[in-house]
């Protein structure tokens, strides 16, 4: 068997691998719809109970205003392009980069750090990991492993340009 | 002639897209419909559900702006179990216990977004409900929400309370004495 051969995936791979492109997909856009659809929706609370070393960065865009509306116009519209774009298979390795950093951020502003403690409360209990790190990872390893050149609208970008 | 025209006929098929391409490029396209659809229902749903509310309630959102909720006539609330779930559903409503505000007023101290949290918590509009009944069979659990739910003022321990919710151990009970006050309390469950 050729080194190529064994860097193939098999179907049920790429088939689970697009589980969960679409999955995660799924999440980001309609975390990103919620935010858009409510107009009273801001990050300024989120950002203000923001705990760990980059507090003082998150506390500032929370009291900048025009940087609260910048960080919530991306918030919201950038979760939206993220999850259209890993549903459908199209830019998602730009899709997968982002949505890894948003969530790096997610998680740097609220980690999950022993005697931590936060005002909003949290879905579960976690300790130093949390759902946020563990997508973000699996978003790292679908930017590695792409998919949406087998599956999804890259397939058209990805021939269109090997001829 | 004959090999260029070969070499040509292989540039085009391979330029076509075939069944298997458009089939596999398109193949996610559906999930976003079912996306569309899941979300209009789930807004459906909440609509009906927040409008069948306001029904009960005698409550004309449009005439409402911001949160100008009437405060003569209060929504009463009686809190049956009072773990960590009540204590956050309390805290939404304006209702903190003192000792969690004390805490805040001494983490505010070195901490300017402690500060602004705690003075947004305590400036917050006034949602109109009051917590009247408090049912808990654990003392604990109890006490600390009856101070909660007195704690109209959204004080530390020194401050000023408002009355005390009444207490009942079980829920019969608290659904007894709602009905003889002609159901004018709203009971949420934890």
């Amino acid at each position: 068997m050729s080194k190529r051969d064994n860097r193939t995936l098999k179907t049920s791979q790429l088939l689970a691998l697009v589980a969960c492109r679409v999955l995660i997909g799924w999440h980001f856009l309609y975390e990103g719809f919620v935010k858009v659809l409510n107009p009273n929706w801001t990050s300024k609370m989120f950002l203000l109970d923001s705990q760990g070393m980059f507090k003082s960065w998150f506390l500032w865009m929370a009291n900048t205003e025009g940087v609260l509306q910048t960080v919530d116009f991306l918030n919201q519209w950038g979760l939206v392009l993220i999850g259209a774009s890993l549903i459908l298979g199209l830019f998602s390795r730009i899709a997968t980069v982002a949505g890894a950093i948003v969530l790096a951020l997610f998680y740097l502003s609220h980690p999950p750090l022993i005697g931590v403690e936060y005002m909003l409360p949290s879905e579960g209990s976690y300790m130093i990991v949390n759902k946020n790190l563990i997508e973000m990872f699996m978003l790292i390893v679908l930017a590695l492993i792409p998919t949406s050149q087998y599956i999804g609208l890259d397939r058209l970008i990805f021939r269109s340009r090997r001829k | 002639m004959e090999e260029e025209n070969k070499k040509s006929e292989l540039v085009t098929s391979s330029m076509k897209m075939d069944r298997r391409d458009i089939l596999k490029s398109l193949a996610t396209v559906p999930i976003v419909g079912a996306f569309a659809y899941g979300m209009y229902k789930k807004n459906r749903y909440y609509e009906t559900l927040n409008s069948k509310l306001l029904e009960e309630l005698d409550f004309d959102i449009k005439e409402q702006t911001g949160l100008n909720v009437p405060t003569d006539k209060k929504i009463r609330i009686g809190v049956v179990g009072c773990g960590g779930r009540a204590t956050y559903l309390m805290r939404s409503l304006g209702f903190a216990n003192p000792a969690y505000i004390d805490e805040q007023i001494e983490w505010s101290k070195t901490d300017k977004g402690w500060q602004e949290r705690l003075q947004n918590f305590i400036d917050q509009d006034d949602m109109g409900v009051e917590i009247t009944a408090i049912c808990d069979v654990f003392d604990i659990h109890a006490e600390e929400a009856i101070k909660s739910g007195q704690n109209i003022y959204r004080q530390g321990s020194k401050g000023k309370m408002g009355r005390a919710p009444k207490r009942y151990l079980t829920y019969q009970e608290l659904v007894r004495a709602d009905y003889k006050r002609k159901n004018e309390m709203y009971t949420f469950l934890n």
